[in-house]
């Protein structure tokens, strides 16, 4: 009963710091980039405006469907906050025992398919452009993430978060061959998944007018913001606890503590090499993208043989 | 959140939540993404590095008026033009605010023509006016504060930027759509 009670406050508790340092990191990532190009740049709290402001506009639905549009901009945010209770954040995972990694694809795919059916309910031009092309770097590329952790499972033969999440892509006898390319093919795709610069295609500002996020106004479109910033803390998190694990998993208070803020700093820095890369690349055609993200997928693969065979 | 207006008088909790709401829209004004004319170009160059419009929150210039704010009339409007720059207006969710930039858009500028709308204020409520033939971007920041000391005063319980349409002018507009169209024969 209590470990229950547990589960529920560990999974308030990771909600709560996702959507306190989400704009935060979003702050960051716009500072840097204006100190990139020589600007002097918004002031770091600037996203914490900007949301507020949009849930104090008026709320125009102008899509061809608009319950569908309501529907997809709750289920983003609600996606992105239900991904956040499974991952740990330099504790132990809060919904270690009730769920899996499977769910954990399950839903990340889920956040994508968002994006997709707003951009089909908004019915405009632009939105239906920027749903097709989201639609194809999504079919090449969730199958990257899902076979990172396959892979993990796959040395530990199990599919426990708390297991799998813990840098498990490593767990072989000899040289982790299948792990560090996972790592190389991670780092590289990596952009694509927090949907920053040389890869955001799908809702490209100047050619595509936000695609699927067009016909949004006010608050469903601070939903949609919202998601995508936490996105990128989720995503860092992630990456952290699958390739970069090391000195988490105390539980020794005073150590816990120490190792706590070890795991966020590792974040951090995750979120900065984000940013320099969005800085100072531009975005790809979609073509080019997509025979990139096949390239990965290949390795993927690669990896997947790899490590099947012990390796 | 127009079911609120008018509903409220002004006490201690309105006026908190007006404050924190007003500190956020002020911060956050993000521009709808066009241009008409040469102070146009202005208005690009305030958020190159030198002038950096960022810092005043509106780096966000948004492509849809559907997520815009503030719309930055900037150049000559054309009769051709106005329908659609009223439009842009009618499409952007409230609370929204207008800058008239230039001369031009102003007063119409040196074109007292059959083909210029006098002033885009004959169309839409019009916040605050800029001086310049172009403007510089610095003129273009100040209008900026000048707007913020506006959102400032706003509240729940009363909007002060509800400057209208007035009937006489739409007709005038009307008018001159006409001359327009019949001097161009199709």
């Amino acid at each position: 009963m209590s470990s229950v009670i547990w589960r529920i406050v560990g999974g308030v508790l990771n909600v709560g710091i996702v959507l306190l340092v989400a704009p935060l990191g979003q702050g960051v990532l716009r500072k840097v980039t204006a100190r990139v190009q020589s600007r002097q740049g918004p002031p770091l709290w600037q996203p914490y405006f900007d949301l507020l402001k949009l849930l104090g506009k008026e709320d125009i639905e102008s899509g061809e469907t608009p319950r569908m549009q309501r529907f997809a901009a709750y289920l983003s945010l609600a996606t992105v906050l239900a991904v956040a209770c499974l991952v740990p954040m330099g504790f132990a995972s809060p919904m270690n025992g009730a769920a899996d990694i499977i769910l954990l694809i399950y839903l990340l795919t889920l956040c994508g398919i968002c994006t997709l059916l707003a951009g089909l309910a908004a019915g405009s031009t632009y939105s239906l452009v920027g749903a097709s092309r989201e639609m194809m770097s999504m079919i090449a590329l969730e199958p990257v993430f899902a076979i990172a952790l396959i892979v993990g499972a796959l040395h530990t033969g199990s599919f426990r978060l708390d297991t799998v999440l813990n840098g498990s892509v490593y767990g072989t006898a000899g040289v982790p061959w299948s792990g560090l390319i996972m790592l190389a093919v991670m780092i590289l795709s990596f952009q694509a998944f927090v949907q920053r610069v040389p890869f955001d295609i799908s809702e490209a500002e100047t050619e595509l007018m936000e695609g699927p996020l067009m016909e949004y106004s006010g608050p469903k479109l601070a939903l949609f913001k919202y998601a995508q910033m936490a996105k990128l803390v989720i995503y860092s998190a992630l990456f952290v606890r699958m390739f970069v694990p090391w000195g988490a998993g105390f539980t020794f208070p005073l150590a816990g503590l120490v190792f706590w803020a070890m795991f966020w700093a590792k974040v951090a820095v995750v979120v900065l090499v984000v940013t320099l890369v969005a800085a100072t690349h531009a975005r790809y055609r979609i073509d080019q993208a997509i025979r990139f993200f096949a390239g990965m997928f290949a390795a993927a693969l690669g990896a997947l043989v790899l490590a099947s065979y012990g390796y | 959140m127009s079911w609120l207006q008018n509903k409220f008088e002004k006490n201690f909790m309105i006026s908190t939540v007006d404050y924190v709401f007003n500190w956020a829209r002020k911060s956050a004004l993000w521009p709808m993404t066009f241009g008409l004319a040469c102070c146009a170009i202005e208005m690009i160059a305030s958020s190159t590095a030198r002038f950096d419009i960022a810092r005043f929150g509106s780096e966000v210039f948004r492509p849809s008026p559907r997520q815009s704010d503030l719309m930055i009339v900037s150049g000559t409007v054309t009769l051709k033009m106005a329908p659609i720059v009223k439009r842009i207006y009618d499409q952007m969710p409230e609370p929204k605010w207008v800058i008239s930039m230039g001369a031009c858009s102003s007063v119409g500028g040196p074109f007292n023509t059959y083909a210029v709308l006098q002033g885009v204020d004959r169309i839409v409520p019009v916040d605050v006016y800029v001086i310049g033939c172009p403007p510089r971007p610095e003129n273009l920041f100040y209008a900026l504060l000048k707007l913020q000391d506006k959102i400032d005063t706003m509240s729940l319980a009363k909007r002060p930027t509800e400057v209208r349409l007035d009937e006489s002018m739409m007709e005038n507009f009307k008018r001159q759509v006409m001359v327009a169209q019949t001097m161009q024969p199709k």
